[in-house]
């Protein structure tokens, strides 16, 4: 019956559909840029549906990305924490470098001021805990040069204390403020001379003692105190402290000067061993 | 008491000891009172002599000794000599008149910080030295290093407990 159908009208349906397509291209042509009903209503249905087809699309397009780059990535994001942990090693480096630099070039102006010592830079390897003595250990000892006796001062010149005992690649230092420590000591102002020495008395506050003062010492708190370098055991003119107070000795005999320290003993990183000096008197 | 049960026993009791020091080097050392530091490797001394008695605590204590000397560069070689004994007085002590208690520990603690500081006193006393200035010295030292007697007894008494005893 269909095939009857479509042999009788099938001539007269491709004329119609012909006629209705030219008709439409003719429509279009001349009226192009506006959308028909049909069109419009197409498109109206149609477009969301798009909308949606293409953000999803957008979406899995991503999540392909992501997981396809991921690795890529990571790897990326690896190297760069590395880069700035090897960033910021450099910049600690430099940081070190330059207080090194620092400290070398306070040094230097002490060596053009005292071109007869000889130094020796040293690190501090530990410090003495006890509560009866203030000591360091340094790490150079008899084979860098380094004797008993030997001063030590920091970058700027400022005594630290002396060198007791001396092993192969060590040695131990008393400090400025250890109850062992006794050394001519001379306040600048008033070229006074008198004998530096630590105190247990003043040992757990890091203070010194200038000792056996003349009743006619006219030292006033503030005045600076260097080293005398009598006997030629000691270097003269290292800067050991400056006047805290002035007090009388237990006897009442005598008077001392108690001295607050120039080095900062307990900040100490590294340190400088004068191991030679020309003895001036 | 198998050789490897003694050897694992003083191991753990090694490590304890490492324990003490950094204990007072990391912390205690940072944090002076009235301008002194403790010194607690007397205290653990007491306390291994204490629970293990005689033999124990001198053995502990010549450990102890050569311990202190090598980290400590201030430890004198009279540590070799004192530690050794004091841990053998304090362990008979606690053998034989006390009981392996804290208080015995405490009470040992005290007996040997008395007998450490006058020790150090002497010396200078003897050199010439003012009483005063070294006894303001001795007492914090005696006093706060006595505050951690109970930390250091717990802490050997729990290795005591794990791995301790037979007297050895």
């Amino acid at each position: 019956m269909k095939k009857k159908f479509f042999k009788t009208n099938g001539i007269l349906i491709l004329l119609i559909a012909v006629v209705l397509t030219l008709l439409a291209g003719l429509y279009s042509a001349m009226f192009g840029s506006k959308a028909s009903f049909v069109t419009n209503a197409w498109g109206i249905v149609t477009t969301p549906v798009q909308k949606l087809v293409s953000e999803f699309t957008s979406w899995a397009g991503h999540i392909y990305s992501y997981t396809y780059e991921f690795d890529t990535l990571k790897k990326e994001n690896q190297e760069l924490k590395q880069q700035i942990a090897d960033m910021q090693e450099k910049v600690r480096d430099g940081e070190a470098s330059t207080a090194e630099n620092e400290r070398f070039r306070t040094l230097l102006n002490l060596q053009k001021k005292r071109r007869d010592f000889t130094f020796e830079n040293a690190a501090i390897a530990d410090r003495g805990s006890s509560n009866w003595s203030s000591t360091l250990t340094l790490g150079k000892g008899a084979a860098n040069g380094v004797k008993v006796d030997n001063c030590v001062v920091n970058a700027a010149g400022d005594l630290v204390g002396i060198v007791t005992q001396v092993g192969t690649n060590w040695c131990t230092v008393i400090t400025v403020t250890d109850p062992g420590l006794e050394l001519g000591g001379t306040i600048l102002r008033t070229s006074e001379t008198a004998i530096l020495e630590g105190s247990l008395e003043l040992l757990k506050s890091g203070r010194l003692k200038l000792s056996y003062l003349s009743e006619q010492s006219d030292v006033v708190n503030g005045d600076l105190v260097i080293t005398s370098g009598k006997g030629g055991v000691y270097p003269s003119g290292l800067v050991v402290g400056y006047v805290e107070n002035v007090r009388n000795d237990v006897s009442g005999a005598t008077r001392y000067a108690v001295l607050s320290p120039a080095a900062d003993l307990r900040n100490l990183t590294e340190v400088f061993i004068i191991k030679s000096f020309d003895i001036v008197e | 008491m198998p050789i490897r049960n003694w050897m694992i026993k003083w191991s753990v009791y090694s490590l304890a000891l490492l324990l003490v020091y950094f204990l007072q080097t990391l912390v205690t050392d940072r944090i002076l009172i009235f301008g002194v530091r403790p010194d607690l490797i007397p205290v653990a001394i007491a306390a291994v002599a204490v629970l293990e008695g005689g033999v124990g605590g001198a053995g502990f204590g010549l450990g102890a000794g050569l311990f202190s000397l090598a980290v400590f560069h201030s430890a004198g070689i009279l540590a070799l000599l004192i530690y050794p004994l004091a841990g053998a007085l304090v362990g008979l002590l606690a053998e034989y008149v006390l009981q392996n208690t804290f208080l015995s520990c405490a009470l040992c603690v005290l007996i040997f910080f008395t007998v450490l500081e006058l020790w150090r006193i002497l010396p200078p006393l003897i050199g010439g030295a003012a009483f005063l200035p070294l006894l303001g010295i001795a007492l914090p030292e005696f006093l706060y290093s006595l505050l951690f007697t109970l930390p250091v007894y717990a802490l050997f008494r729990s290795v005591y407990k794990r791995v301790g005893g037979f007297w050895l």
